[in-house]
């Protein structure tokens, strides 16, 4: 799994430069503008970005069908792909953190608290969205799979709003502190039910 | 004799083509030569030696073992060259070489650095900086540097110059000096095949034709030509396929069962291939 997590960082890194310029600006906006959202925000895009950009990535050199042909199990290449979120989730932490500390020492904009529970709802967002999106890819591959992600991310918002006659989002907002406790917990579960549902997914598929 | 590959009564169906009953067995320590047109079923018998595909039914062995069965064991012992080479195009050769030194127990990175050295490949130029004759080179050199048993190359040389092509056989013939070494080599240019193979195998719309050593296969077949009339000459049994030109007829004849006194030409690949697809049974 080590040489799989490896080659996407080797795919990650050749647009290193670019990449480095971008996180900078938002880097030196949030703490210009005292918002640490602003990089949070840039950086949770560039995440899904990145991990829909190495599936794709697979997809086109067809490199799926060669790692298929070396000693490595299905399921580690699909473990791979949900261990590469998870570190490209961890480097957004990395990034994230030293930054909401500079911000927060000029502006105060946020206490500690705030800024945790900003950060579980976000990372768990991240989770939530990756948990749907990498089963959609790897079963359907990318094409299909943007199709399927924006029809089921609308699907469910109007199912919630119909049925909660248009008050979902405030109902969410009225229980935010409660479901920042939980959200990480069932965004993880979720997560893990997503990984088993893509090996079978992947196992079943053919090359 | 030990086989590298046992192939027996393979089946897979699409809705538009299918695999029926596909045998064949590649000797270990030899070169065998899968031919057949565009769309024969050469890279779906590959696939599904290489369980890329599911097989419907058969059995498939390599080094003995069941594929489906003993995967990994088996993978360890193989290198795969399919017609391109199938990383992501921004990865160059010595990241190549990093990621599969953590595949390969067996992964020599000296071996590989020579045969980079050997092809003239750059070692930081990414895949897409290079001509297709150096992808095909590097894809050769992947293959090759975890010193497998068993080369499987699925079209190597198709789109390649006459010279690229010779040195990629060449090396090839290099990886066969070691006589434990076998190689399954799907194309369909025969003119490389009648340079190194040693057996050759026919697939056409999914069915084996023959599966047969190339120097038998050579010797067993001869060609006629004459009118139609003189043909009622020739024995029947002797007659395999025949095919109409301008001038007449052309028919593959089996030379056991012709006398000497028909002049008959020696075949080559490309024509006993070309009678059994555009001919028609005689």
């Amino acid at each position: 799994m080590k040489a799989l997590i490896l080659k996407d960082l080797y795919v990650l890194l050749y647009q290193k430069k670019m990449l480095g310029v971008l996180i900078s600006l938002f880097a030196i906006g949030s703490i210009f503008f005292g918002d640490v959202g602003l990089l949070l925000t840039f950086l949770t895009v560039l995440c899904l970005v990145q991990v829909n950009a190495s599936l794709a990535y697979d997809e086109t050199s067809q490199w799926n069908r060669f790692a298929n042909t070396l000693p490595i199990k299905k399921a580690d290449i699909v473990k791979s792909k949900y261990a590469f979120s998870l570190l490209l989730l961890f480097l957004v932490l990395v990034i994230v953190l030293p930054v909401f500390f500079i911000t927060n020492a000029v502006y105060k904009s946020f206490t500690f608290h705030e800024f945790l529970s900003l950060l579980c709802m976000i990372m768990s967002g991240l989770l939530f969205i990756l948990s749907l999106t990498l089963p959609i890819f790897i079963r359907f591959g990318q094409q299909k799979a943007k199709i399927s992600v924006l029809a089921i991310i609308m699907i469910v918002i109007i199912a919630s709003n119909v049925f909660s006659n248009g008050t979902f989002i405030q109902d969410l907002s009225g229980n935010l502190n409660f479901l920042n406790l939980v959200m990480p917990l069932i965004a993880i579960v979720i997560f893990y039910i997503s990984f088993k549902i893509a090996v079978t997914f992947y196992e079943s598929k053919e090359f | 004799m030990t086989y590298a590959i046992e192939v027996t009564n393979l089946r897979k169906k699409f809705p538009e083509f299918q695999l029926i009953d596909v045998s064949f067995r590649l000797p270990a320590g030899t070169i065998m030569g899968f031919v057949g047109e565009n769309g024969a079923g050469k890279t779906t018998t590959i696939k599904c030696i290489l369980d890329l595909l599911h097989k419907d039914s058969g059995e498939i062995k390599i080094f003995g073992q069941d594929v489906t069965k003993h995967g990994s064991s088996i993978k360890e012992q193989i290198g795969v060259v399919f017609d391109d080479l199938y990383f992501p195009d921004t990865l160059n050769a010595t990241q190549i070489s990093a990621i599969l030194e953590e595949v390969f127990s067996t992964w020599d990175e000296s071996y590989y650095v020579n045969l980079l050295k050997q092809f003239k490949i750059p070692f930081k130029k990414p895949i897409k900086a290079l001509s297709r004759g150096m992808k095909m080179k590097l894809s050769i050199a992947t293959a090759l540097a975890h010193h497998p048993r068993l080369l499987i190359l699925d079209e190597p040389t198709s789109g390649l110059d006459p010279i690229i092509r010779d040195e990629i056989l060449d090396i090839f013939m290099d990886f066969m000096q070691d006589e434990n070494n076998s190689i399954l080599f799907s194309t369909h240019i025969t003119s490389d095949l009648e340079k190194i193979a040693d057996y050759i195998t026919f697939i056409h719309e999914g069915e084996i034709i023959f599966s047969k050593n190339k120097d038998d296969l050579l010797y067993d077949y001869g060609i006629w030509k004459g009118s139609l009339e003189e043909a009622e000459e020739l024995p029947e049994d002797a007659k395999i396929r025949m095919k109409k030109n301008a001038f007449g007829v052309e028919i593959l004849v089996n030379r056991q069962q012709a006398s000497h006194a028909f002049q008959l030409e020696k075949p080559s690949i490309e024509e006993i291939m070309l009678f059994f697809v555009k001919g028609v049974a005689a």
